[in-house]
């Protein structure tokens, strides 16, 4: 059962096509808001401020070595996680927001994707305006591994995306996997040292280890500011495994995506 | 290039059912299709091929498939069995709000628009420049689609999805042939794509479009392909939709439907005919029905009123002296006063006006018009009925019966353009008509008789209307006229309404035309006229058969079967009338040298009368 479509694309013309999607999708529901853009500013702001006050209470970052500030270092692991988080979700949200488009017009897939990075990347420049705050408040000095860090931050969103994609086509037809991840959120968020430092030992800890997204975030943020170093060498075998998800993704989602698009209710 | 492989499309009626299976298929697609009686079979066994640049109609009843095809080319749809291949990029042309949030303006969703119908990112600005100029919104490209009439937007989408560069076209009842400005714009477009690209137009009824512009025809009924073919060649079978199996009770018979001959015989192949055994089998078919001395009725004649005067009084014409007939065993069947025409050939005639009241004929003329079932390929019910209340009114029992199905049968064979015209004139007996006229009071000496009606050779176009009307004008001032128009549709043909002019009388003026009388009424007009101008369509024929000097007029002469219907006509008129008939195509002509020609032939028949 195949139907072969045989197309020749050109790379520019997906690309504009995604920032139209994008563009489309940021403006209306940016226009549909009271404040606008600047949501992009409060939404990583109130998420971290409530859990760095909590944290703070209760000696989250008891583990790290001395002289890190606890306040940095969790804000700066909220930002990671949200750039990770954030290239899981918008895919299937995009994907919700274009199936109008997609029952009438068969167009690249792929630039939905684009469109869902460019969304990221919006959020990652308001992020990075952050960090810089962040590290200008907390007096951190920048070091050559603080522009490598910086360097992982694509590789944070790909890790999402590899997500991302795999589970946008599956949205379009069960709306369980976008009801829960905000569920999925909270569990990855403690599951993860993200707020605070890797235990010494314990059960928790051995979650923390084969959790692949601890040495994403932890990684990056010990060279911006110290705490527990889990090694460069899991750090690279995390980017592995999320590169092989990512491309087994992608291949998933080309495959699914046809078969999806006939039953979009 | 579209390439359709033994394709079926099975859709689940269960939907919960339907996304289960699609979420399995996401990640392991089988050939399993889970049997269920509440299937539904969208598509079944459908193979064709359609090459580059050729263009395919695929005429069907609703729920025949046509937009499961439509959705299979575009790609948002897969085969439950079989193969699609396509090669090329394809474009569902519509006119939906595809993608527009309010916030956008017009140039913004222009170009969103744009780039999801394929258009190159370093053309964007020019093409969505173009578009706005060419639908006269320019001014708008900075509104938002909010305070955008909807209107205006639906046209712009539907001229952006034709205008951006496609391989495929389909056209899924979206194929606009209608004659306002925008309509016009669109149908310039429309025939450049025709001329450069795959196009695939599907309507669950005919479309107006000119038969040299269409390769190829398909004819689908309930998900079954009953016909592909050679446009010409399948055009006529479509007629006979109502011959078609009845729709399908159960999958079991639409699998014997699917193994059936009939399916695998029309598949890929047009229907060659072998003339000469086709017409032994049919001439000893008719001898066989008329060899014995029933009561002959020959009727009842409901279809185009052309057709009634160059075929089917010629072809009782042709069974008479063929047959050796009597004629006082022989009634005519037909309609709105008829019975002149008939009068020659010595018949006995019923007129279908006295069998019904005005409003019940209105009502069942009306309804064939609007179901497009004017030629009679088949009896119909009405006819049924018709014939059972001749019947009864004659006593009679046993009977012959002369439908015209027999002549549009011979007719279908002519119109496939696979047959020379003598084929046709084996069949026919073209002879000019002397008819005994009474002079009617209350018209001009030397007149000019015209009929306008709109039809496939002289479409209601904006050209097509302002030639008719700058035409009427000239005449109007110079001769004296009289319109055929009568208020009074008798066939598919439109009359065309134009404003009162002076020196114009038309008949319908004179009050005393009813459906009764109205074709009397016109030949009466015809007979007594100097000269007749007209188009060449209709009652326009009647004319040069009479005898009087007629120039006809045509605008599209390819469209439908007017092409194998002009050559027929021509042919046999110049048999023996060679001075009186001129034809013109009005695209060659300007409107002073058609003034020049009529007043040349109102001369020459003016000098003829004195001598």
């Amino acid at each position: 059962m195949k139907s072969k479509i045989f197309r020749i694309q050109n790379i520019h013309d997906i690309i504009r096509l995604g920032w139209l999607l994008f563009f489309r999708d940021f403006q209306y529901r940016y226009r549909l808001s009271y404040f606008g853009y600047i949501w992009a500013f409060i939404r990583p702001v109130a998420i971290a401020l409530p859990i760095i006050f909590v944290g703070k209470k209760f000696n989250f970052g008891q583990n790290n070595e001395p002289g890190v500030s606890y306040e940095a270092f969790a804000f700066l692991g909220v930002i990671f996680f949200q750039i990770f988080f954030d290239s899981v979700t918008y895919p299937q949200m995009l994907i919700r927001r274009v199936r109008s488009i997609l029952k009438k017009i068969a167009f690249p897939y792929i630039s939905i994707i684009l469109a869902s990075s460019f969304y990221v990347l919006f959020n990652l420049s308001v992020y990075i305006i952050l960090l810089v705050i962040t590290l200008f408040i907390f007096n951190i000095s920048i070091h050559f591994s603080t522009v490598l860090s910086f360097l992982c931050l694509p590789l944070l969103i790909i890790a999402g995306l590899s997500i991302g994609i795999f589970i946008s086509p599956i949205t379009l037809l069960y709306l369980d996997i976008r009801y829960s991840l905000s569920i999925i959120s909270g569990i990855l968020l403690w599951t993860t040292p993200v707020v605070y430092a890797l235990p010494k030992e314990g059960f928790l800890r051995s979650v923390n280890v084969w959790n692949p997204l601890t040495y994403l975030i932890n990684t990056p943020r010990f060279w911006i500011i110290g705490g527990i170093d889990t090694g460069a060498w899991f750090f690279a075998l995390s980017i592995i495994f999320f590169s092989l998800l990512f491309l087994g993704g992608l291949k998933y989602y080309f495959r699914a995506m046809p078969i999806v698009i006939e039953k979009i209710l | 290039m579209i390439e359709f492989n033994n394709v079926s499309k099975i859709y689940y009626s269960d939907i919960e059912k339907a996304r289960k299976r699609a979420f399995i298929d996401t990640f392991w697609q089988s050939n399993f299709i889970v049997q269920s009686e509440k299937n539904i079979y969208a598509l079944l066994d459908i193979s064709f091929s359609l090459k580059e640049k050729e263009s395919l109609i695929v005429l069907g009843p609703p729920k025949s498939g046509k937009t499961t095809i439509a959705k299979l080319i575009c790609g948002l749809a897969q085969p439950s069995i079989g193969e699609v291949n396509i090669r090329g990029s394809t474009r569902l042309v519509n006119s939906a709000r595809i993608g527009a949030t309010p916030f956008m303006t017009i140039k913004n969703y222009l170009s969103l628009l744009s780039m999801l119908y394929g258009a190159k990112n370093k053309s964007l600005p020019y093409i969505c420049k173009n578009i706005l100029e060419i639908c006269d919104l320019e001014s708008y490209a900075d509104v938002r689609i909010a305070e955008f009439p909807n209107e205006l937007l639906k046209k712009l989408i539907y001229y952006t999805s034709i205008y951006i560069d496609s391989d495929i076209y389909i056209f899924d009842e979206s194929f606009k042939n209608d004659n306002s400005e925008f309509g016009q714009m669109c149908n310039a477009r429309i025939d450049e794509i025709i001329k450069t690209s795959t196009v695939v137009i599907l309507s669950s009824k005919e479309i107006n479009i000119p038969a040299n512009n269409i390769s190829k025809m398909m004819i689908l009924n309930e998900g079954c392909l009953l016909h592909f073919g050679n446009y010409e060649s399948v055009l006529p079978l479509y007629h006979k939709l109502n011959l078609l199996p009845q729709p399908f009770r159960s999958d079991e018979e639409k699998k014997e439907f699917k193994q059936s001959k009939v399916n695998k015989k029309t598949r890929h192949k047009d229907e060659l005919i072998d003339l000469s055994s086709f017409e032994t089998n049919y001439k000893t078919m008719m001898q066989n029905r008329l060899n014995s001395p029933n009561l002959i009725i020959a009727g009842p004649y409901m279809a185009d009123t052309g057709m009634e005067i160059i075929y089917w009084i010629p072809y009782l014409r042709w069974l008479i002296e063929n047959y050796h007939l009597d004629r006082n065993n022989f009634i005519a069947l037909s309609r709105c006063g008829a019975e002149i025409w008939y009068r020659e050939l010595g018949l006995r005639y019923i007129d279908i006006c006295d069998l019904l009241s005005e409003q019940e004929f209105i009502e069942m003329h009306n309804k064939r018009i609007s179901k497009g079932k004017i030629k009679q390929f088949s009896i119909s019910d009405e006819e049924k009925r018709l014939l059972s209340i001749v019947l009864e009114k004659l006593a009679i029992k046993d009977y012959n019966l002369i439908h015209p199905s027999f002549l549009f049968e011979l007719l279908s064979v002519f119109w496939m353009n696979t047959s020379p015209i003598e084929f046709i004139n084996n069949f026919v007996n073209v002879k000019p008509t002397e008819l005994f006229v009474k002079n009617l009071s209350g018209m001009p000496d030397n007149y000019i008789a015209v009929n306008f009606s709109f039809c496939p050779c002289f479409p209601d176009t904006l050209k097509n209307r302002q030639f008719m009307k700058e035409l009427l004008s000239e005449l109007s001032k110079q001769f004296k006229i009289v319109s055929l128009n009568s208020g009074i549709q008798v066939d598919g043909h439109i009359e065309s309404n134009f404003d009162p002019l002076n020196n114009i009388i038309s008949i319908k003026d004179l009050r005393i035309v009813t459906y009764r009388n109205i074709l009397e009424l016109q030949t009466n007009v015809i007979s007594n006229a100097s000269l007749f101008v007209g188009i060449h369509s209709g009652i326009s024929y009647l004319a040069p058969l009479l005898g009087i000097k007629t120039i006809n007029f045509y605008s599209d002469k390819n469209s439908g079967t007017y092409a194998r219907n002009f050559s027929f006509f021509e042919t046999n008129l110049s048999n023996f009338s060679k001075n009186s008939f001129l034809l013109m195509d009005i695209s060659r002509y300007q409107l002073d040298n058609i003034i020049y020609e009529i007043r040349r032939a109102l001369e020459s028949h003016t000098s003829m009368n004195h001598n």
